[in-house]
């Protein structure tokens, strides 16, 4: 996601970041961060793993416990993952970045502007239907609901 | 002699052997012996939560705990001891064997409230909790708890998930893990944390552990709604939908080019699920369908008790998630987020009258309400209702102080609803309630009392791990017979 909204830090090394904001108390509690910025941009290895606490977005796609080891990440397809991909602002945020992107590597035509978000996201070119269809829906409803959208397609979250 | 087996030995060890091959597979036919071999679950990955078979019959559908943080006293409640009050202010004879959590001891104490006989039943309880009380004889109370830690995170842990390290499915995930859930609109396991904020153990008590992550418990309350579950500020309804649809034929499209790939479908069902998500869990957390009647019975319109009102309002929000099928129900009293030892939570270590004359009220008539709520709606007939809290506190006051201390060694729960015996009492502890010593019971023989009532066998729900086949009971745990109705 942060690869194709063109924001991913490839920096190696140094202090990774935290989903969280921290709150102590006899034992500390754990609130889901509710702004992201250029530090929170990096690879997912960066970032500190809270044991038991689930990441506000990711957390639901079968990201273990951490408690204890496993062996084998566990599989499943919920609700809960789909609301998370739609409406978080961490998504949202990021569709803001694309469709940005979007505008200035495609300029104005949403023919063209399309065309780059299939490349972008599908690592192909789209169909002159595709072109037509995803045109007319950045018409009418602007090039951020579009990016949202081809976030949360299965031909970008999924490898058949 | 020759040590080698002669012939004679060889065949008199050999028939004995066959004889009890041929012994254990007659009994086996006939039923009579344990059968421990795991029942696994057929879990399809597409629907994690579609309703599965339990083991055998069951008294009970759907669960509620009730879950008292700070470890509430079984002294100051339900475990009525004529002999504390007699003895009050005096040393308890063998005190100094007591082993404490925050030091010395004082004299016995007898409880600030007084105790009433309740109902039909008589069961004494306390004037702490009246409302509670006056439902004795719906209750089936288990006074002989024993715990292993007077450690809170680790006794939330033991109580919620079997273990007291942290890592191990809770309760609730082992449950919906076996038995999904009779609603795909809203999440099979609900965690109801106080308003105050969450128990100290916090997530850990509705965790999946190692179990697959999709069975955690999902946590809302009436005030802190499902995270992501709004669209997302400055988008309309109607761009919303037209997003949606979008999205739905940018995925149909692409299903086209696999076709009868069942998580590529899966993945677009789960969309259209959420959106019913995005209608059906406002529903349900949506308190003003409430009649007003309803919101003044659970006190949910106490103004000059916020926190009552809340921990109200969640209580009819829990009735509500069960009603619609909700597998299980986790509703929490007590936080510690907003203020350790006593202050948001039960444990009253050091001013117990002042802090629980503020907790007592918040729990009585709200959870009273929900009791009397759920058996007027029928559901209490098919509905499991646990009360239960990390341990129990002892009987003297702290050395210099107005409080309890933790103790582990005999304490409270209740149970009330489907499949267990109405105004009953389980077990005792001694004279002055401190240990448990009539049925003694553990955590693990409450545990496999829970998941018999939802007609689980507790020593066949096992998931392999690291090399064992894990349990909620561990390698314990006994079905508490005596409290099945």
């Amino acid at each position: 996601m942060l690869q194709t909204s063109g924001v991913l830090d490839l920096k190696m090394g140094g202090p990774g970041f935290s989903g969280f904001e921290v709150q102590m108390e006899n034992v500390r509690h754990f609130f889901p961060k509710k702004n992201y910025g250029p530090a929170d941009w990096r690879r997912m290895i960066y970032m500190t793993k809270v044991r038991q606490e689930q990441e506000s977005v990711f957390g639901a796609f079968d990201c273990p416990d951490a408690s204890q080891g496993v062996p084998k990440r566990s599989r499943s397809t919920t609700p809960l993952q789909a609301l998370n991909l739609l409406n978080s602002s961490f998504v949202m945020q990021q569709a803001g970045l694309l469709a940005k992107r979007l505008e200035k590597e495609a300029g104005p035509s949403r023919a063209a502007q399309a065309a780059r978000a299939y490349e972008l996201c599908f690592n192909r070119t789209a169909t002159a239907e595709e072109t037509k269809d995803a045109a007319a829906f950045i018409e009418a409803e602007g090039l951020k609901q579009f990016a949202r959208a081809m976030l949360n397609a299965n031909e970008f979250v999924f490898v058949p | 002699m020759n040590p080698l087996l002669n012939r004679r030995h060889f065949l008199q060890h050999t028939g004995q052997g066959l004889g009890g091959i041929a012994l254990t597979s007659l009994l086996a036919q006939e039923g009579l012996l344990a059968n421990d071999t795991p029942i696994r679950p057929k879990i399809d990955s597409a629907k994690p939560f579609a309703a599965r078979q339990a083991h055998f019959p069951a008294k009970a559908k759907r669960v509620l705990v009730i879950f008292c943080s700070g470890a509430c006293s079984q002294l100051d409640t339900f475990d009525y001891k004529p002999e504390l009050i007699k003895r009050h202010g005096q040393p308890m004879p063998g005190a100094e064997g007591l082993k404490t959590f925050q030091g010395a001891q004082g004299n016995l104490t007898k409880s600030p409230w007084e105790f009433k006989a309740r109902g039909q039943s008589g069961k004494m309880v306390s004037e702490l909790v009246p409302q509670l009380g006056e439902l004795a004889d719906e209750m089936c109370f288990i006074h002989s708890l024993t715990g292993k830690t007077n450690t809170h995170g680790p006794g939330e842990n033991f109580m919620s998930t079997g273990y007291t390290l942290d890592g191990f499915p809770s309760m609730g995930a082992w449950v919906t893990w076996a038995l999904g859930s009779a609603n795909d609109e809203l999440p099979a396991y609900v965690a109801i944390p106080d308003p105050r904020g969450t128990p100290q153990s916090s997530v850990n008590n509705w965790g999946p552990g190692f179990l697959p992550a999709a069975f955690q418990g999902t946590d809302f309350n009436a005030s802190k709604p499902l995270r992501n579950l709004k669209r997302p500020a400055g988008v309309s309804a109607k761009s919303d939908l037209a997003t949606r649809s979008f999205l739905q034929r940018l995925n149909e499209r692409h299903l086209e080019k696999f076709p009868g790939d069942t998580e590529l479908a899966a993945r677009i069902s789960s969309y259209q699920l959420a959106a019913r998500m995005q209608l059906s869990v406002p529903e349900v957390s949506d308190l003003s369908t409430e009649e007003e009647a309803t919101l003044k019975a659970y006190g949910a319109d106490d103004a000059t008790n916020p926190i009552k009102a809340g921990f109200a309002k969640n209580c009819i929000l829990a009735r509500r998630l069960l009603e619609k099928g909700v597998r299980f129900v986790q509703l929490f009293n007590g936080a510690y987020q907003t203020g350790g030892e006593g202050v948001s939570n039960w444990d009253g270590h050091k001013v117990l009258h002042q802090q629980y004359a503020k907790h007592g009220p918040v729990l009585d008539q709200p959870a009273a309400a929900l009791l009397r709520d759920l058996k007027q709606r029928g559901l209490l007939k098919d509905t499991l209702v646990v009360w239960c809290t990390e341990f129990g506190r002892m009987p003297t006051f702290q050395k210099g102080a107005s409080g309890r201390d933790h103790n582990p060694e005999g304490f409270t729960a209740w149970l009330a609803g489907a499949g267990v015996k109405r105004g009953h009492t389980h077990g005792a502890t001694d004279a002055f309630g401190w240990k448990a010593e009539k049925d003694v019971a553990t955590v693990y023989d409450f545990h496999a009392t829970i998941l018999h009532l939802l007609g689980l066998n507790h020593k066949r729900l096992t998931y392999y791990h690291n090399g064992f086949e894990r349990r909620l009971t561990d390698v314990h745990g006994h079905v508490i017979q005596d409290v099945l109705a």
